[in-house]
């Protein structure tokens, strides 16, 4: 009995495993580049494939997008215009577009996109959607139910609405379908996808825009960053951390990267900066003295050249000010003056009573508690250079590391001083950072800086949508020290050098393969 | 089969609360599913969406409740609903990857199970020798190397230096050879010492001593005789070992780009998706289960002797 059962067990076994080897093995085949003239691009991501707006940014697209500037231009739509209450927005839509299966992009194909969001979509403009009209071929309405300023910006965002065709949803052009198939309107499209493993693209060759070079594109999912640096060392893939917005190529290895002569490391930055938020509600950093001593004693420019080697770039703005809503922080930013920082804290009545370099007051230690959540670029030589800077200000800091849902109901609960994080820098979103750290309303960071006078400027910005408006809670944010701005987490990409035409493109959430080429 | 009967009862009892153990767990754990979930999915926090999204899932039922509900679907529909990440079904995303680490488990485990018994015996059997020191060498490396470490260097070593194995993927018999190897090499260090002690604690029996005064060949009492009885905590071991390789190997499947099933698992727990933590704990608990039923089945053919006294207990 139990011998056949054990026989069995070892069979079924057996199948199995020859069964995976045998189906993985040919596609695996299938992938490899036949002809030398075939231009194949093999790229390593750190996600599966639908996980990544990045590489999907070549198989899917907008009606409108933003550029470097976080201005919003044409795309799937050509112009538009809004009506006086700004609840009717027309959308001229670009001709000559269809999906890869064929199915023309035209009015009815937006509105249907319209109204397919209104039922299944989530976040942002979704619950604004009223209704939609198609006036002719190439014209549709959108409605809403009251005013959104924030309406374009939205419709720029992968994340948020990026244009899928009627039929790749279940049952097709149902506005509340089940979106079953990959079909968009970008120069790529989907030809194999394998979860967690590979996606292969193929040119789409009646793409409206300028043909890609490329025949395909080969995504391989490897989630460790190490491996993704060691395949492109061996050849295996062409082009690492061009699919993450994240710092995904480990800044430790990036010297050994420059010096291989078959490698080519690219930067740009998109003002995405990394910064330690103050709990301005509770303990010491109530006092805006004791928050500017901070960032009087932070030498930026060493921890970027001693941590990094010189990769990433200093940051004293608490965001870009190479954005339009933020241009006014350009020559504010703060300066590197470790005796003005000791004078503020000996103001504040912070003084080394008992010459053990750490200072006091009351009777009471100049302690701070500083959370990491797992996760955040470089979190741990941060935290150690941070320990010993402050230390020369006669401040103790206590590092503490948790994992990520932890940290941020600790951060909720106010049980921190300081807290790592990153500025939002969403170049269609300028209001999402102010309202999700900076109102009083936010829900995620009821510690962070809060007052009367800041809602008023930052609901007036948001109701305006103008830059003028941005501009000045962005200085009202600087001047009240609200974080301790670090470096500019410059996106790295490294590829094979006969990777030839890589362009950084617009938004950090973009890998831009359409001007890649090959050259053996 | 009526040994099996007899088990049945206190394995479904351990598989439920394990499940409910899970669900609890994760239910109390820091951290919100909906708002990593859709920070995650908007790349910004969206309230709204948020609430939503808490009121569609029935996020908002007290722990008893939700259970209740979840475990009631899994019974009468045997439907363990969807990932709250993905939003497909727990049970597909299980399938999607389980080949894939039921290959690495099976493969790891028969290299261990080969290179440790080996290593054990050569071991036991040149006791105090070099031999002996060298297989205990490279045990202790085998326990104390970090996986991903080893698996770094087996990565420079094959695939850049060398260039005879790809360093990630899934599909060939090539990209199997590295998992298995950092997997199995620590499993096999542990198989190796459990090996020698029996091995030696079960030379040192009278039983051997009779064997070997009767005169039987050295090579029949190592193999017959002792090898058969030292087998039994070699067994036990590999059995708990499977358990826990068909639960996912996270750190391998990370380094090598393997489509397990332990990486999505960390990641769901990392979202608290409770339907898949939940669902994979139960479902790798009754592998577990049933494994442990399958060892000592194994028991009985091993050694008669076990056999014989579970019916006198009867």
């Amino acid at each position: 009995m139990t011998r056949v059962f054990l026989l069995v067990l070892l069979l079924a076994g057996m199948l199995v495993f020859a069964g995976c080897m045998d189906s993985g093995s040919k596609s695996a085949r299938e992938a490899v580049p036949e002809q030398q003239v075939e231009q194949v691009l093999v790229v390593g991501g750190a996600d599966d494939f639908l996980e990544s707006e990045e590489i999907k940014a070549n198989v899917f697209e907008m009606l409108v997008r933003v550029d470097e500037k976080g201005e919003v231009v044409p795309f799937l739509a050509e112009s538009w215009n809004v009506s006086e209450d700004g609840t009717v927005y027309t959308f001229h839509l670009r001709r000559n577009v269809s999906f890869h299966d064929g199915t023309p992009w035209d009015a009815e194909a937006a509105k249907w996109f319209w109204m397919w969001k209104k039922n299944t979509g989530t976040g942002g403009f979704v619950r604004y959607i009223k209704d939609a009209e198609v006036l002719d071929r190439y014209t549709v309405r959108f409605y809403l139910t009251e005013p959104y300023p924030s309406l374009l910006r939205d419709l720029a965002s992968q994340f948020k609405a990026e244009v899928i065709s009627p039929t790749s949803v279940e049952p097709a052009w149902s506005y509340s379908g089940e979106r079953r198939k990959l079909i968009g309107t970008g120069p790529f499209m989907v030809e194999e996808y394998k979860k967690e493993q590979v996606a292969v693209l193929v040119r789409y060759d009646r793409y409206w825009g300028e043909k890609p070079k490329l025949d395909r594109i080969i995504y391989r999912y490897i989630p460790d960053e190490n491996t993704r640096v060691m395949a492109l060392k061996n050849g295996e893939v062409d082009i690492i951390g061009a699919t993450e917005h994240h710092a995904s190529i480990p800044f430790e290895r990036i010297p050994e990267l420059r010096a291989d002569p078959e490698i080519v490391v690219d930067q740009h930055s998109y003002g995405r900066i990394q910064v330690v938020e103050f709990n301005c509600q509770k303990g010491v950093f109530r006092d805006r003295r004791m928050r500017k001593a901070v960032n009087l004693a932070i030498n930026r420019e060493a921890l970027v050249e001693k941590l990094f080697k010189g990769n990433g770039i200093p940051a004293t703005t608490i965001t870009s000010p190479d954005f339009p809503f933020a241009s006014g922080l350009r020559g504010k930013g703060y300066a590197y003056d470790v005796d003005a920082a000791k004078r503020l804290l000996r103001e504040a009545g912070w003084v080394d009573t008992d010459g053990d370099g750490i200072r006091e007051k009351n009777g009471e230690e100049l302690a701070v508690r500083y959370l990491v959540p797992i996760g955040e670029a470089n979190a741990n030589p941060v935290a150690v250079y941070l320990q010993s800077e402050l230390k020369k200000i006669g401040m103790r800091v206590e590092i503490v590391t948790m994992e990520r849902g932890a940290a941020y109901e600790a951060k909720k609960r106010g049980e921190y001083d300081l807290f790592l994080h990153h500025s939002g820098n969403i170049p269609w979103a300028p209001a999402g950072l102010l309202l999700a750290k900076y109102h009083s309303s936010s829900p995620d960071w009821p510690y962070a800086y809060h007052s009367p006078e800041l809602d008023e400027l930052i609901e007036k910005a948001i109701a305006s949508g103008d830059s003028e408006d941005f501009n000045r809670v962005y200085l009202k944010l600087q001047e009240e020290h609200v974080c301790i701005p670090l470096y500019d987490i410059v996106k790295t990409v490294a590829y094979n050098k006969k990777v030839r035409g890589y362009v950084h493109a617009p938004t950090m959430y973009e890998a831009n393969f359409r001007t890649v080429y090959i050259e053996e | 089969m009526e040994y099996l009967l007899k088990r049945m009862p206190s394995a479904v009892a351990t598989v439920l609360v394990a499940s409910f153990l899970s669900f609890c767990l994760l239910y109390f754990a820091p951290g919100d599913a909906a708002y990593i979930i859709i920070t995650q999915k908007l790349d910004e926090p969206d309230y709204e969406a948020i609430e939503h999204f808490i009121l569609k899932n029935r996020l908002d039922l007290p722990v008893l409740e939700g259970y209740i509900l979840w475990l009631s679907m899994v019974f009468l529909h045997f439907d363990f609903g969807n990932s709250l990440r993905t939003g497909e079904e727990v049970l597909q995303e299980f399938l999607v990857r389980f080949p894939a680490t039921l290959t690495l488990a099976l493969s790891a485990l028969l290299f261990a199970v080969f290179l440790g018994i080996t290593l054990g015996m050569l071991s036991a059997l040149k006791s105090g020798t070099f031999w002996d020191s060298i297989a205990r060498a490279v045990t202790s490396a085998g326990i104390s190397i970090p996986e991903f470490w080893l698996g770094m260097l087996l990565i420079l070593l094959f695939s850049l230096k060398l260039g005879i194995l790809p360093s990630f993927g899934y599909g060939s018999v090539e990209h199997l050879i590295m998992p298995t190897l950092v997997l199995g090499f620590h499993l096999s260090s542990r198989i190796a010492r459990v090996t020698r002690e029996s091995m030696l604690d079960v030379m040192e029996k009278n039983y051997i001593l009779a064997a070997r005064a009767r005169g039987y060949t050295e090579r029949r009492v190592i193999f017959i005789h002792a090898f058969r009885n030292a087998l039994i905590p070699v067994a036990t071991l590999a059995g708990m070992d499977l358990g826990h390789l068909l639960g996912g190997a996270v750190i391998v499947e990370s380094i090598f780009a393997w489509p397990g099933v332990g990486k999505f698992m960390v990641d769901s727990l990392f979202a608290r998706d409770f339907p898949v933590v939940s669902g994979f704990i139960m479902i790798f608990t009754f592998f577990f289960v049933s494994i442990n039923l399958l060892v000592d089945l194994l028991y009985m053919r091993i050694n008669p002797k076990i056999r014989v006294t579970w019916h006198a207990r009867e």
